[in-house]
């Protein structure tokens, strides 16, 4: 047994003598002499057995007060008997946390460096040999337990412990807590240690959840961090326009969003935007500056990009920031959607061909006209017109989105096509029934894609045109919003259908009066990845002039391209958070990261290239760090300690010195500890025992009624 | 106990004044008045105011018996003679004087004491005659002896002293003469106080030595085995002797009121004990008492006086009292 104060120990001990020097003390004193002695050795006879006993008990007694107080005092560390202060076996389970925040640079490394030489010392602490056991479980979201069931073989532990580099994720201690507390035995033949190496920043704490409760019967952790490290978080990078197609490559511009932490005065940022292509080397395409206002500790900006003519397939921009204490969330990633050509279906019964006046053309036949207004630039869309009742998924395969301008016409095999293309990452826009008969579509349309969307059966038709404008959440048409007002000012509207989107998606376009024209939402199928649009008027000059307008070719063109760039999952994972793979990608294969993926988690952040069934390249996922894990924030100790007490409720949290070597369950001042309490509580119980045989031999039944007396 | 004390004693003392630091004038005033009257009969060798077991030459007529040749004729009643006409000559009650035998106890535990020598003799004297300064059992129980034996020489009769531990080791024979009492003062002041005690044997050894009946008186702590000291006494009253028995113990005795653990040590050679005395006392005060009981108990029970003194109590009111009301049972017994 070692001692925090090793001296007030040694003059714990010193001090037993106390009691036994004024024991010798008492029998140098000078003798008596005594006439009646034959009666004190007659009482001597009688009381010697009982006497001797209590003196004996009280002299231990009071060399056990002092020495026990003295040991207190000096606050026993709890690795004499046992490597962790017991003689039972030891089970240790180690926590570690290896999120992004244990990163941090700390004097010649890492906070998880030194949190590793903290473990790999505590296990040295261990005695296999005496049943000792312990198990890893690693922090970083998802919590992993790499060897969760407890075994000797320490030395394959202590590998893993030297292979450990923080990665990009959040850290999950509870749920690395409730894993760890999983491995540790029940029975109450084994001690049960768990200690939890983190540097308990912000970013490496979720208070949303609860420590499991009574897990152990004793907790470790090293004394949290107590400087914050500033440090510049790159919380999203985004083109403006994300799909790219031969002579519109996109982007225009990239929004750059930052977050910081560990500082709160103004600050510039420069940041710098390179494009990633596979087998090449990153090419360096722009900076910028991001600046933080005083007190913020977010900022973005939207910085001019020019992207090259033709991306590669598979390239990606990415953001970097300069170097800083935490060098893991300074880069972010967006893989370029970049596409040969956008093919689009348009279910008519178009007129286009045989009409010469544009009076007589229908919805298809203007929308096949604001997709290729002009035959060079259209060329990078390829429209297919398809009929309304011959929709069969055969037909939709390989298109990018599908403009239904008969809805009416489509029957019911046709409906469920067209909800299993949204299903798959499809984007439908439907525009209703020109005629007059009653719009009942819409049932077919909520049936299949689960809105909760209706229209009116019949047109509403004003006596006077109305004007149409952009609507409280334009969505799509936000970049060009300014533009677009302009555009549509002229516009008029003749009649429409009253659309009630129930509160569920996006109104880029409204009438005067507030009423949707357009609306847009993913469907409330689960695990469906389209896009589903709606428009409460068919782009027919007998509606609407919009056809004639000019606003007509931006409003398709956008809503075709952002469309198709909303539809289908987001190029981007968070780093950690579980993976949702776009329908037929079984696998990920990384390009940039420096590790593997296991096809459903991924904590380091990167490039990964998706595959499908047989090795099919599926395109590109940027993997970013998680930016809330990112903060460097210091945490008040006692708070934590409230935290972590439930894990073994009554027994105060051992915390270990991190900036000493020697940190084996090393138990600082304001941690307490249980065999302190316990020394004390014997060193009570050692009081009232000196108190009583004190009073009982000074006393010697004096109550008791005296016999003989001579008058 | 001495309202004029009288100043410090300095340099060697005289016989006389030894004897004064014993028996101060004021406690010889208290007991002049008294008389220390034999309870049986004894045999003395001269006339005195004690009744005899013979018959003899004295006024107080006892019987007639018939005349027998030889019979002085000067004691033949006459009167009788003429109304019956035979002989009978007339006997008298001798009246004989009283032998006091005292046996001082001079063993170890007799040289106790806890109250200053000064302060217990009333004189200013610091320390007794042995160098002592304070008033042990045996100042106490030399004092009484000079008192008992001034009391005796004064009424006529004769005292002696019997000086023991284990056996006699002093002896001053019996005198009527005043100055007795100094004389024993004087032996008692020059005798050593350190050996073991045998009452019983020094009992039997005194019988051995004494023809006549007389009265003993025993001035001691009776530190020792009740049932021999029972069976010294009855031989005693099988012989036809009175006694007075003095138990002589000192207050610290009496209350073993120490509060500090200390080795004890005995003063006849028993062995040091360490003892923690709040710890025993109970025990002790229940063995010191109940021999002091028993004593007291077979003392009487033999037809005895007995009586407790404390050493350092004024010696005039403990003897006055006593004496008064053992005189005053003689009488009653006496009358009846």
């Amino acid at each position: 047994m070692s001692f925090a104060h090793p001296i007030l120990a040694a003059l714990g001990v010193l001090a037993v003598a106390i009691p036994i020097i004024l024991h010798l003390l008492r029998r140098k004193k000078k003798p008596v002499s005594w006439g009646a002695m034959r009666f004190i050795l007659e009482a001597q006879k009688r009381t010697r057995r009982r006497l001797t006993i209590d003196e004996l008990i009280l002299l231990i007694a009071r060399c056990l007060l002092i020495g026990l107080a003295g040991l207190a005092i000096a606050r026993p560390i709890l690795s004499g008997t046992g490597p962790l202060g017991s003689t039972l076996p030891t089970t240790l389970a180690i926590v570690i946390d290896n999120s992004l925040t244990s990163g941090v640079s700390s004097g010649d490394g890492t906070e998880l460096d030194l949190h590793v030489a903290e473990a790999l010392s505590l296990l040295d602490s261990l005695d296999p040999t005496q049943g000792d056991r312990a198990s890893l479980v690693l922090a970083a979201s998802p919590a992993q337990a790499v060897i969760a069931e407890p075994t000797s073989e320490l030395d394959a532990i202590r590998r893993q412990l030297e292979q450990l580099e923080p990665v990009s994720s959040r850290a999950d201690l509870p749920r690395a807590v409730q894993l760890a507390s999983d491995s540790l035995p029940s029975a109450e033949s084994d001690r049960r240690v768990l200690s939890v190496f983190s540097g308990f920043r912000s970013g490496s704490l979720d208070r949303s959840a609860a420590m499991l409760g009574n897990a152990a019967d004793r907790v470790i952790a090293p004394v949290p961090a107590t400087t914050e490290a500033p440090n510049i978080t790159v919380r999203a990078v985004q083109p403006l326009r994300r799909v790219s197609v031969p002579g519109d490559p996109g982007a225009g511009a990239v929004r750059a969003v930052l977050g910081r932490s560990g500082s709160t005065s103004e600050l510039d940022v420069e940041v710098s935007l390179s494009l990633l292509s596979p087998g090449g080397l990153p090419l360096e395409l722009t900076t910028g500056v991001v600046r933080f206002a005083s007190g913020m500790d977010t900022a973005q900006a939207t910085i001019p990009l020019a992207l090259p003519d033709e991306p590669a397939p598979g390239s990606a921009l990415r953001l970097t920031v300069p170097r800083d204490a935490l060098a893991g969330d300074n880069t972010a990633f967006w893989p370029i959607d970049a596409r040969e050509r956008l093919r689009v279906g348009i279910i008519a019964d178009t007129t286009k061909e045989r009409t010469v006046s544009i009076a007589d053309f229908d919805a298809g036949a203007w929308l096949g006209l604001a997709l290729a207004p002009d035959p060079e630039t259209g060329a990078s869309i390829e429209q297919r017109t398809l009929s309304a009742r011959s929709v069969s998924a055969p037909l939709l395969r390989g298109l990018d989105a599908v403009f239904l301008t008969s809805p009416g016409r489509v029957d019911a095999p046709g409906w469920e096509a067209l909800g299993a293309f949204v299903d798959q990452g499809g984007l439908l826009v439907v525009a209703p029934e020109p005629g007059d008969e009653p719009q009942l579509w819409i049932d077919a349309l909520a049936r299949v894609t689960d809105l909760p969307w209706t229209t009116s059966r019949q047109a509403v038709q004003p006596d006077a045109s109305v004007s149409i404008s952009l609507g409280t959440s334009p969505g799509f048409l936000l970049p060009i919003a300014e533009e677009m007002t302009a555009l549509l000012s002229s516009v008029s509207l003749e009649r429409w259908l009253e659309l009630d989107i129930g509160g569920y998606g996006t109104v880029p376009l409204v009438t005067e009066s507030g009423s949707p024209l357009l609306a847009m939402a993913q469907p409330q199928r689960e695990g469906s990845l389209g896009l589903v649009a709606v428009w409460a008027m068919p782009p027919v000059l007998s509606w609407t002039d919009l056809p004639a307008k000019p606003a007509m070719i931006p409003l398709v063109q956008e809503l075709l391209r952002e469309g198709i760039a909303d539809a289908g999952s987001e190029p981007i994972r968070i780093a950690g958070q579980p993976l949702r793979l776009p329908a037929g990608v079984i696998d990920l294969d990384p390009l940039d990261a420096e590790s593997g993926a296991d096809g459903s988690q991924t904590q380091l952040a990167g490039l990964y290239q998706m595959l499908a069934q047989g090795g099919q390249p599926r395109g590109v996922l940027g993997i970013n760090p998680d930016a809330d894990a990112g903060s460097t924030a210091v945490e008040d100790r006692d708070s934590i300690s409230a935290w972590l007490t439930p894990i073994a409720p009554g027994q105060a949290v051992g915390w270990t010195n991190a900036q000493e070597q020697d940190q084996s369950a090393q138990v600082n001042d304001e941690g307490g500890t249980p065999i302190a309490t316990l020394l004390l509580s014997l060193a009570a119980l050692a009081a009232l025992i000196e108190v009583y045989y004190a009073w009982r031999t000074s006393t010697s039944g004096r109550k008791k009624r005296l016999v003989g007396s001579v008058a | 106990m001495a309202d004029t004390p009288t100043p410090p004693q300095t340099g060697e003392s005289s016989p006389s004044e030894q004897a004064q630091l014993y028996l101060h004038p004021k406690t010889l005033a208290r007991l002049g008045s008294f008389e220390l009257r034999a309870k049986m009969i004894v045999e003395g060798v001269m006339s005195g105011m004690h009744r005899s077991p013979y018959q003899g030459v004295s006024v107080e007529f006892a019987q007639h018996r018939p005349y027998t040749a030889g019979d002085d004729l000067r004691h033949l009643d006459w009167k009788v003679y003429g109304r019956t006409d035979k002989l009978q000559l007339k006997q008298y009650q001798q009246e004989t004087n009283l032998d006091l035998v005292l046996m001082v106890d001079a063993s170890g535990s007799m040289n106790f004491g806890s109250r200053s020598f000064e302060e217990a003799s009333g004189t200013g004297q610091r320390t007794s005659p042995r160098g002592g300064a304070t008033w042990t059992k045996f100042d106490h129980a030399t004092g009484m002896a000079a008192a008992l034996a001034h009391i005796t020489v004064n009424q006529g009769d004769r005292a002696g002293l019997v000086l023991y531990a284990d056996e006699i080791t002093g002896l001053v024979d019996r005198s009527s003469q005043r100055s007795v009492w100094r004389q024993m003062v004087s032996t008692l002041s020059a005798s050593p106080v350190d050996r073991e005690t045998d009452t019983p044997r020094v009992l039997d050894q005194v019988l051995a030595k004494v023809t006549n009946r007389c009265l003993f008186v025993i001035l001691s702590d009776l530190y020792e085995d009740v049932e021999r000291l029972k069976a010294a006494l009855a031989r005693l009253r099988h012989r036809g002797h009175d006694a007075i028995v003095f138990q002589i113990v000192d207050p610290a005795e009496q209350a073993f009121d120490f509060d500090d653990p200390a080795p004890f040590v005995g003063l006849e050679g028993e062995p040091m004990q360490r003892i923690n005395p709040r710890a025993i006392r109970d025990a002790y005060l229940e063995s010191f008492r109940s021999h002091l009981a028993e004593v007291n108990r077979i003392t009487l029970g033999l037809g005895f006086d007995y009586q407790l003194v404390r050493a350092g109590d004024w010696l005039g009111p403990t003897l006055a009292s006593f004496v008064a009301v053992r005189n005053a049972k003689i009488r009653k017994s006496r009358s009846s």
